[in-house]
């Protein structure tokens, strides 16, 4: 007897593409193939920053390739994400440059009939560079004098001139500051930074494009959004969009690296379009890792707080180090702002942010698109005040949360809301009781040369990017779902899935709107041609808003449903419900208090269909007016070596607060990778450059790109997940978004774990045992020096 | 970029049956010919375009390369004897440990399936695993020449960073480890980023015991120095001496100050040094139990 | 380049080729058999998603020449459940586990999961993490697969 009142939602069920994943018959795109297919690659610049002379492709067309540069695209400067609106979208690059800004930047591109021609042919280009100073650090480039990698960029249709290489600012304010840091008892201030991180999803990125005979072009990429790689697809090259058709293909893992168009999606429609065959372009690891990266992050955090641990104050300041584009830094300064704003509250706060161009692989968002990297931050110092005050670090955090009731901002200034369901309080008691909060020992206690520590990390993210007005970011999904003949049910959406579950839990909603039995909710193959626009599959919105949209057309499917059947059963539609039969699998609509008055969906399809009455569906655009946090809260334990400064995650407990939970299993396995990623960013990850040949230390190779491996991950035991008990309202079936929050409490949480171990506050992530050592080192050296006064010794390099 | 998606160099490849056959290939192909094992280091230095050969002798169909066998004189491992056998092949020796776990610590199965000791050796990275601890167990490889064959102890065998003193007609069969000598105690640890990874660096100590006395000691290890390198004065300092733990210390420090570490995308100079101190005791401490009780 | 010709058995039928020495067999499978299962992840050995079985063995096809395993019998994702599509008790237990998120990864992790069970049918959750620490998967953090393997055991 189970005290969930849902058919579908809440339940395990299978997974619907699992079966083709477990026996290998899925196709991603680079599994796509087509006859007449050529293979393309991408020609590279070797240098970080060049101006291209010129190109000279003779020699590789001799061997019967097809080639392009920059001179054979139309030169529309754009910017490949396509989320926030045109006056707000900063455009700086073309499909192919006339001037390189990184290492493994795209300068010219061949197609050919087999692989291994395509690279010799590539190998026969000519280019001639001249190279410019480049610049690989964010403050250097902002120095007078610093290498400029653009005069000027397009902002909406203005014309934008670069100052300093600052790509863009941000700031933002409430109150005043100075005012709040004058109440406080105590300022705390200190410098925080994270990793350049790469995105390491599984499969590279990759597109299959076909020039169709009517001039358009059909398009197989990897990406978040198949309506903004058609748009702008559309746009470069000057086609119809009802000849611009691009596919939903399974993205094997995504994290945000394909919000943006791939940057070889319009080079590889430029082949096609130019050599009339389809071409397919598969990136190899190596170009992977200079295409893309997470936006790291420095980060100077000052809090105000009273004695009793309110918050007066807070002033955050950060600079981001972009790379060589600009994808999505300026709408990533404003939600850093609005992350940095919901963890606490802060009467008067202040945020100042600076995203800077240098000569390395531009970043993107990554699962959490600053928010790890803010509580990285915050929950750092929630700790650090935590203990000059002698308050517990649960109790602070209590004190403080954006909760229940109050107001929150979204992703950003702009969009504000007020909370309405909240799972925080509750997450943060059983989630102490589980680690054993209570029994943590001060770092002085611990002297054994294995020592254990456990931390706390809370955090939360946007479910989407809602909101009641227009603003800086489209946010909207389409949905159509229609009731077949045999009363199975048919869901067109182009929401994505990159492995979460997001199309499951559309299913399930249908499912459960329509009493339909899941095993007859079909998800239908879809395109940009058969579906209306939806925004990305990104920003937490999977389930809140694209669920929600899929929602009210199940809704509406069944008011004209019940219309028809009112028809053939006398009774007034108002009346009418449905119950899932699992025996016929069919939906079975009836009318409460009576056996007598019943039909089942199927056959109220099938005789709309035989009489002619039409067939029985529902389109919705649906805009959420609202993106409602959903809460995380991670208790990290870690054991660090102190001989060899090694640290390893020993248990964690990961919970949420996701309102209703549609996929249970899925959504802990949510948890549980984030966790993963977590820990990999707070101890692991970090991708560096050469300051003399602007190349990536690792070179792209995973050989030198380390990410955990299930050796390293704590037993199955040691891991507990749970969710909070909330409903949110506004949410299908009450339901919130899980995605991103999944991994932004957990650095914070393990750099707060690595002090109660050590009694040392490292600043900068990754936490990597070289840095660890030397700062045990000096710690016991400054002990030694001045029995026992507490410095810190990491300077946080 | 190089292309890691497929093999963009072009080769002729050939499977002779025998050594002899080989070695003809050899002649007639010179500099131009590389030869082949499991591949795990030869297909990937292709990838990366380090080595350029126009022909590719695999020796994995030469009968006989790939024995394994034990008797009064030690173990011999067949030169392209899989790293998963010559793995198990160790574990029956408890004297053996320290190899057994250093190719136990190299990482993913698939990598055992494949490679070979030979080639690992052959390969001569600064970082290999089989090293260090062939050369604490008095490893010796045979080389065999269109005319002959020679013995060569590891440690004269690998000169430097990726080189070992091999000349271009000249093939490994067989790599062989002495006898277990009784009361030996052997073990290997090796610190890195993951689970499955290239060495930061590790060490191998075996040693002979008799009750609280370590009657001799072999100390070698890998990833801090051009080739792995035996640490002959940490060695003597416990050679014939009742142990205890300022001798450890002694011994370990002076690991430290032998080893010549760099800084390099993996970990630092300083790092190698000072946890080279650490892991030499760990590793000590493990052989020492293992050669019969706890210390 | 001399073509050669190889012969092997795959997914359990017999297979001709004639290929170009420099053929690794991560894209003869992929390309001319047209068994997309198998996966690039990396092409240097990192990450195990091209992991195939050789007479048996789990090895990485993208640092395999096709010459090389002239003669052997190979067993691809496509070949582990039954022709009639009956699913392998691993396959199953994936799906139930929810073991499955991009489903990039779960190729080469249910071909070296049937791998360890053909060895070790009661593996210990230790056995398991040692056996697919070469493969690498960035969705899951390994949790759920760890435990689909488990529940495989006897």
């Amino acid at each position: 007897m189970d005290d969930n009142k849902f058919h579908a939602i809440g339940r395990i069920s299978p997974r619907k593409e699992g079966y083709a994943r477990v026996t290998g018959r899925e196709r991603y795109v680079s599994d796509v193939s087509l006859p007449n297919m050529l293979h393309a690659r991408v020609l590279r610049s070797p240098y970080p920053h060049a101006k291209i002379v010129s190109i000279d492709t003779r020699e590789a067309e001799k061997l019967g390739a097809v080639c392009i540069s920059h001179h054979d695209i139309p030169k529309i400067k754009y910017n490949e994400r396509q989320v926030s609106i045109p006056e707000k979208t900063y455009r700086d690059r073309t499909v192919l440059p006339d001037k390189v800004r990184h290492v493994g930047e795209g300068v010219a591109a061949v197609a050919a009939k087999t692989e291994a021609l395509v690279d010799k042919a590539l190998k026969r280009i000519v280019v001639k560079f001249e190279p410019l100073r480049a610049v690989f650090d964010p403050y250097e480039a902002m120095q007078e004098g610093a290498p400029v990698l653009y005069e000027d960029i397009m902002l909406g249709d203005k014309v934008l001139p670069i100052q300093q290489n600052i790509a863009c600012f941000r700031e933002v304010g409430e109150g005043d500051v100075a005012k709040g840091f004058a109440e406080a008892d105590l300022v705390v201030e200190n410098e925080f930074k994270t990793g350049r991180v790469y995105h390491g999803q599984m499969e590279s990125k990759a597109v299959v494009c076909r020039p169709e005979a009517d001039g358009g072009i059909t398009v197989w990429p990897t990406t978040q959004s198949i309506h903004n790689t058609r748009q702008l697809l559309g746009r470069i090259f000057n086609i119809p969009l009802s000849k611009v058709n691009v596919h939903r293909v399974p993205i094997g893992g995504a994290f945000g690296s394909s919000i943006q168009m791939n940057t070889p999606v319009a080079i590889c429609v430029a082949l096609a379009l130019k050599a009339q065959k389809p071409v397919k372009l598969v990136l190899t690891r190596e170009e992977d890792m200079y295409d893309h990266c997470k936006y790291p992050t420095i980060i100077r955090l000052k809090y105000g707080v009273k004695r009793d641990g309110t918050l007066t104050a807070g002033y955050l300041k950060t600079v981001v180090d972009i790379g060589g584009h600009n994808i999505q830094a300026y709408p990533l300064l404003g939600c850093m702002a609005g992350w940095f704003v919901s963890l606490y509250r802060m009467p008067h706060l202040k945020f100042e942010g600076n995203a800077v161009y240098t000569n390395k692989a531009p970043a993107c968002a990554m699962q959490g698109y600053g928010n790890p990297q803010v509580s990285f931050a915050v929950e750092s110092q929630m700790d650090i005040i935590a203990e000059k005050l002698g308050i517990d670090p649960i109790d602070i955090r209590l004190k403080n949360y954006v909760g229940l009731g109050e107001t929150f901002w979204g992703q950003g200034p702009t969009v504000r809301s007020v909370i309405r369901s909240c799972g925080v309080e509750e997450m943060l008691l059983r989630g102490k009781e589980i680690i054993g909060w209570e029994k943590r020992l001060t770092p002085q206690l611990k002297t054994q040369r294995f020592r254990r520590g456990i931390g706390v990390g809370r955090g939360f993210h946007t479910s989407g990017t809602g909101a009641p007005t227009p603003g800086e970011v489209i946010d909207y999904s389409t949905a159509m779902v229609k009731i077949n003949e045999d009363g199975s049910v048919d869901c067109s959406t182009a929401l994505m899935c990159h492995g979460g579950g997001t199309l499951e839990a559309g299913a399930k909603i249908v499912a459960e709107e329509l009493g339909v039995p899941l095993d007859n909710v079909g998800i239908s193959p879809s395109d940009t041609r058969s579906t209306g626009y939806d925004v990305c599959t990104h920003a937490t919105r999977g389930v809140y808003c694209g669920g929600a949209s899929l929602q009210r057309a199940a809704q509406k499917a069944k008011q004209q449903l019940f219309e028809f059947a009112s028809r053939l059963i006398e009774v007034n539609p108002e009346a009418l419900r449905i119950y899932p039969e699992a025996g016929s699998g069919q939906g079975i609509i009836y009318l409460p208090g009576t056996l007598a008055k019943n039909i089942s969906i199927g056959e109220v399809a099938k005789m709309a269909q035989l009489k002619g009455w039409g067939t029985i569906l529902g389109v919705v655009s649906h805009r959420q007016v609202n993106c409602p946090p959903c809460f995380v809260t991670n208790f990290i334990e870690v054991e660090v070596d102190t001989l060899t400064g090694r640290i390893r995650p020993t248990r964690a407990v990961a919970a949420v607060d996701a309102g209703t939970v549609i996929n249970p299993d899925l959504a802990a396995g949510q948890l549980e990778g984030g966790l993963c990623r977590g820990v990999g960013l707070a101890l692991l990850e970090d991708t560096d450059y050469d300051p003399q040949t602007g190349e990536l230390t690792c070179g792209g190779f995973l050989t030198d790109y380390k990410m955990f491996s299930a050796q390293d991950m704590p037993p199955l035991e040691d891991i507990a997940t749970f969710f909070a008990n909330t409903y949110e309202p506004s949410g299908p079936f009450g339901a919130k978004g899980i995605g991103e929050a999944a991994n932004n409490a957990t650095a914070g949480a393990v750099a707060n774990a690595v002090y109660n171990a050590v009694g040392i506050r490292f600043k900068a992530a990754p936490i990597k045992p070289e840095r660890v050592l030397a700062a045990l080192k000096q710690k016991s050296q400054i002990e030694e020096d001045d029995h026992g006064k507490h410095e810190n010794p990491d300077t946080g390099v | 970029m190089v292309n890691t998606k497929i093999l963009t160099q072009e080769f002729d490849y050939h499977r002779p049956a025998s050594l002899a056959e080989a070695f003809e290939l050899l002649a007639e192909y010179g500099d131009a010919a590389k030869v082949i094992a499991g591949g795990t280091d030869v297909v990937p230095q292709l990838k990366y375009e380090k080595i350029a050969p126009n022909h590719l002798v695999t020796l994995m169909k030469i009968s006989g390369l790939s024995d394994i066998n034990e008797d009064s004189d030690g173990l011999n491992i067949g030169a392209c004897a899989r790293l998963r056998d010559a793995k198990q092949a160790c574990a029956r020796v408890p004297g053996y440990a320290a190899l057994h776990d250093a190719l136990r610590s190299i990482g993913k199965v698939q990598v055992m399936n494949m490679g070979t000791l030979g080639g690992n050796l052959c390969t001569a990275s600064p970082a290999a695993d089989s090293v260090p601890p062939l050369l604490v167990l008095n490893g010796r490889v045979t080389l065999a020449n269109p005319v002959g064959s020679r013995t060569l102890e590891i440690e004269d065998f690998i000169t430097g960073p990726y080189t070992a003193a091999m000349a271009a007609n000249e093939i490994m069969t067989e790599i062989h480890i002495p006898p277990d000598q009784g009361h030996q105690g052997s073990a290997f640890l090796k610190i890195a980023r993951v689970a499955a990874d290239i060495s930061k660096l590790s060490c191998a100590v075996a040693l002979q015991r008799d009750a609280d006395r370590c009657v001799s000691c072999r100390i070698a290890l890998g990833a801090v120095a051009p080739v792995p390198l035996r640490i002959k004065g940490a060695e003597e300092l416990l050679g014939g001496k009742k142990m205890d733990a300022t001798l450890l210390d002694e011994a370990a420090a002076s690991v430290s100050a032998g080893i010549r570490p760099i800084s390099d995308v993996r970990s630092t100079e300083t790092y190698r040094r000072q946890v080279a101190a650490v892991i030499f005791k760990d590793v000590f401490n493990m052989a020492w139990q293992r050669a019969g009780g706890k210390r | 380049m001399q073509k050669q010709h190889i012969q092997m058995r795959i997914n359990g039928e017999s297979c001709e080729f004639w290929v170009e020495p420099n053929t690794l067999l991560m894209n003869l499978l992929r390309n001319e058999m047209e068994l997309t299962g198998t996966k690039y992840g990396c092409g240097t050995g990192q990450c195990g998603g091209c992991t195939v079985l050789v007479n048996g063995e789990p090895v990485l096809s993208c640092l395999t020449l096709a010459l090389a395993v002239d003669g052997a019998d190979i067993l691809t994702i496509e070949g582990v459940a039954a022709p009639d599509g009956t699913l392998d008790p691993i396959q199953e237990a994936f799906l139930d586990t929810a073991a499955i998120q991009c489903g990039y990864c779960t190729p080469g992790m249910v071909l070296m999961a049937k791998d360890l069970l053909n060895k070790n049918p009661s593996p210990s959750e230790d056995q398991i993490r040692e056996h697919i620490k070469g493969n690498l998967c960035r969705c899951t953090g390994y949790h759920r697969i760890v435990q689909a393997i488990k529940s495989c055991g006897e």
